[in-house]
């Protein structure tokens, strides 16, 4: 994997277009929206249709901290104590939003998860919607529809990419080795066979918390970086259709692998990008490549790639 | 109760609506004994395993089990405290290989594994060299023996079998019936419900006959079936006249 990386920086220190950084930028941080998202469905079995509602808290908390805490902007949200700026720092930014995504996880988990069937993927669902509406209404100290922009966004393009890259491989990294565990064997378990797994002593609801713990603090962690390199978050960083993306990424790469989650994330950010003719478009080419590769590799390119290998 | 005893039921009842699966049932098991239960169909013997492993609650009654009431208990809590199970339908995870499978009750245990003792083990059910294929890919009876090796391999002091000659030829339960006896010499304390009675009269010394949801017998298997109740309950008042 390390030398995947240096291989990608060697690769890219050749360009000098800012166009294929961002492109590049979006494919990494879709890699650990998707990542996120196999540990919990592909991993743990748990579907979820809004993992994008902790990307937009892991965004949020950046822009609000920064807005609030920085003492740089005077800001519409009337912001500025300096008392506390050690909050805006970047890095404790990122840690709240994490801190706070796997704690709503782990409240919407015990609504939610404990239960078998389609809760989970309802309420997350529901959430990201409802969470876009209320920094509507609350606009008096979220920014409502304008947003909160942030004054130490990232310089540039290259520079996002690089951090997103570094982000991307740790999250990726940190997620191979947690399923590569003895936790990877009960999540698997779990979405294999629930009531096999309690009569073998799995708690079901500690280790489905856990996934989803997991998958949210990743995608947070992407929301953060995200915004920290766009310099502004509004409530369109809760749209569903990210959630869906990284599904679509996840099942494309190859679900319940992780690594197939970077193969997806980068095969429709490329793909898109080289067919790009309308929004439109993209997104029936989205429904074809899906289906296709449903139809024709249930494991994914992944799968794919691994036959292909076995074959030389 | 004696600190022999393993399992202690008394007056277990479970009403699903207007049916009562289990009626009042009664019995006490003790350290190294291998029961078994016999029934018609629906008699309530699938269900007396879901209560003593937390999958069912009871309405009314208690569950002993090593001196601590558990009826109240998690599925997950009840298999760490010491009874393993296996189900009447063959359950399978199916994204793990053999190996994965049996060494998982040792792994959420916190305990060593021992892949010498594993291999062993899956190799007296006809499972060696099968370590690492995916569960998915085994028969029906490798699945089967698989699930007994799982049960068997974090050493339960209770062990429940639901229906482990089911769906098995004539070979296939010979094999079962070596791994269930090993398990009898070995002093396992053990429940055994099954509808093949040369089979199971083979293993157990003690056999239990629910009908309705209660106990109709409990003692000595070819005395037990001798009794008049019993042949009743298994072919019906006019049969017998017949």
């Amino acid at each position: 994997m390390l030398l995947v990386i240096v291989a990608m920086i060697f690769v890219v220190s050749f360009f000098s277009d800012d166009y294929i950084f961002t492109v590049l930028f979006f494919a990494n941080l879709f890699a650990i929206g998707a990542a996120s998202w196999d540990i919990l469905a592909g991993y743990a079995g748990q579907l979820s249709f809004g993992n994008v509602v902790f990307y937009g808290i892991g965004g949020y908390s950046i822009g609000l901290l920064s807005a609030y805490f920085s003492g740089k902007q005077s800001s519409l949200l009337g912001g500025g104590s300096s008392a506390y700026s050690f909050l805006a720092n970047p890095i404790i930014s990122i840690c709240v939003g994490i801190g706070i995504s796997m704690g709503l996880a782990v409240l919407i988990g015990f609504a939610a998860i404990r239960l078998r069937g389609p809760y989970l993927a309802i309420v997350t669902f529901m959430l990201g919607i409802i969470l876009q509406e209320l920094i509507v209404i609350y606009g008096k100290y979220t920014g409502g529809e304008f947003g909160v922009s942030i004054p130490d966004a990232f310089a540039n393009a290259r520079f996002s990419f690089y951090v997103s890259l570094i982000a991307m491989a740790v999250s990726v990294l940190a997620l191979i080795l947690i399923t590569g565990s003895r936790y990877g064997l009960y999540f698997k378990a779990i979405k294999d066979d629930e009531v096999q797994a309690q009569a073998t002593g799995i708690n079901p609801t500690k280790y489905k918390l856990m996934a989803f713990a997991v998958s949210a603090a990743f995608t947070s962690l992407a929301g953060s970086i995200y915004v920290l390199s766009y310099g502004i978050v509004n409530y369109d960083v809760f749209s569903y259709t990210t959630s869906l993306q990284w599904i679509e990424m996840s099942v494309i790469g190859g679900p319940g692998t992780i690594v197939g989650s970077v193969i997806g994330s980068y095969f429709i950010q490329i793909l898109v990008e080289l067919l790009r003719i309308s929004q439109t478009y993209s997104l029936i080419i989205f429904a074809v490549v899906f289906i296709i590769v449903i139809r024709f590799f249930p494991q994914g390119l992944l799968g794919f790639i691994k036959r292909v290998l076995r074959w030389k | 109760m004696s600190t022999n005893d393993v399992l202690t039921i008394s007056g277990l009842t479970k009403r699903f609506g207007g049916v009562t699966a289990v009626n009042d049932l009664s019995f006490v098991l003790t350290k190294g004994e291998m029961v078994g239960i016999v029934g018609p169909n629906g008699a309530g013997k699938t269900t007396i395993f879901n209560l003593i492993t937390g999958f069912l609650r009871k309405d009314s009654g208690s569950i002993f089990f090593d001196g601590k009431e558990i009826s109240n208990e998690s599925p997950y809590k009840i298999s760490l405290s010491g009874i393993s199970r296996t189900f009447q339908q063959v359950r399978s995870f199916q994204g793990l290989t053999v190996l994965e499978t049996a060494s998982l009750p040792i792994v959420i245990r916190h305990k060593p594994v021992d892949r010498a003792r594993l291999l062993e083990l899956l190799g007296s059910v006809g499972l060696s060299g099968k370590e690492n294929v995916m569960t998915s890919a085994l028969t029906y009876v490798e699945a089967k023996s698989l699930e007994i090796v799982k049960s068997i391999v974090i050493d339960p002091k209770l062990l429940l079998l639901d229906e482990p000659f089911g769906g098995l030829n004539v070979h296939e339960i010979e094999i079962m019936t070596s791994v269930i006896r090993r398990q009898r010499d070995e002093g396992r304390t053990c429940i055994i419900i099954e509808h093949r009675l040369a089979e199971l009269f083979a293993l157990v010394r003690r056999l239990i006959v629910v009908d309705f949801g209660q106990k109709i017998a409990d003692g000595d298997p070819q005395e037990v079936v001798k009794r008049e109740n019993v042949i009743e309950a298994y072919i019906g008042k006019e049969a017998k006249k017949e």
